[in-house]
């Protein structure tokens, strides 16, 4: 099970808002090498791992990620925090913000919903394990991408 | 009215360096974690980490001391001060 401790992992202080980079950034949260997508990959292919070190390699690989998702949270609120309509519409976010107002959502940066899809878990631990080293690989690709904005 | 007792001075400067201290132990904790999940038998691991546990442990109290309850056991005011803010992704940026 999980305790929380309230403090991030690591500090998030954005002092000014950015809605474009936002709107990149949400991929990081809820796109298809996001963190949500770690956390719940590794988190649900540990149960069938054949051996302690394994699962516990998993388990706690999930439960950091966790943290990552959280501190993603904190930069996508610290970057959205009290913008204008207009703001909000110039930096790109109007679309998102129809649905979700400033709320955190997990999608893509192209809008698509976060989704189990992104994932696979087939109960053999060389498919999973293979799994995670090529989603791993996705995310190094990924990360430099954000600067993207 | 908040009459928790505990010391609550502390510049915000100095709770945010002693948090910075926090994280990098913590962080240090967890990548020994992990390396221990691959390695259980490594005894020079294991020291390694349970001295980074000791530290966190007294430098976590010690925040706990100066900028309220993190861990929800550790609540000892009159009145569940978990609930206050700021949380964590409002520390720095919001009153």
């Amino acid at each position: 099970m999980w305790i929380y401790e309230k403090k991030l992992q690591y500090p998030v202080k954005i002092k000014n808002p950015n809605p474009r980079l936002a709107g990149v950034i949400i991929s990081q949260l809820g796109g298809p090498d996001g963190e949500l997508a770690a956390a719940t990959r590794y988190l649900n292919q540990r149960y069938t791992m054949p051996s302690g070190e394994a699962i516990a390699m998993l388990t706690d690989i999930g439960s950091e990620e966790l943290g990552h998702v959280e501190m993603i949270g904190a930069i996508l609120y610290q970057l959205t925090k009290n913008l204008t309509p207009e703001e909000i519409k110039a930096g790109g976010l109007d679309k998102y913000f129809v649905d979700h107002t400033l709320g955190i959502y997990p999608s893509s940066a192209a809008g698509v919903p976060f989704d189990a899809k992104y994932i696979a878990s087939k109960g053999d631990a060389v498919a999973d394990l293979v799994e995670d080293l090529a989603a791993d690989a996705a995310i190094t690709q990924t990360l430099p991408l954000l600067n993207i904005s | 009215m908040n009459r928790d007792t505990r010391d609550r001075r502390g510049t915000a400067a100095s709770k945010e360096s002693l948090l910075k201290r926090i994280q990098a132990l913590a962080f240090a904790k967890t990548e020994t974690e992990l390396y221990l999940d691959a390695h259980p038998d490594c005894a020079a691991a294991l020291e390694y980490y349970r001295n980074i546990v000791r530290e966190l442990k007294a430098r976590m109290d010690e925040y706990e001391g100066v900028a309220g309850t993190i861990r929800q056991e550790n609540e000892n005011g009159e009145r569940w001060s978990w609930v206050n803010k700021p949380w964590p992704w409002q520390l720095g940026v919001e009153d």
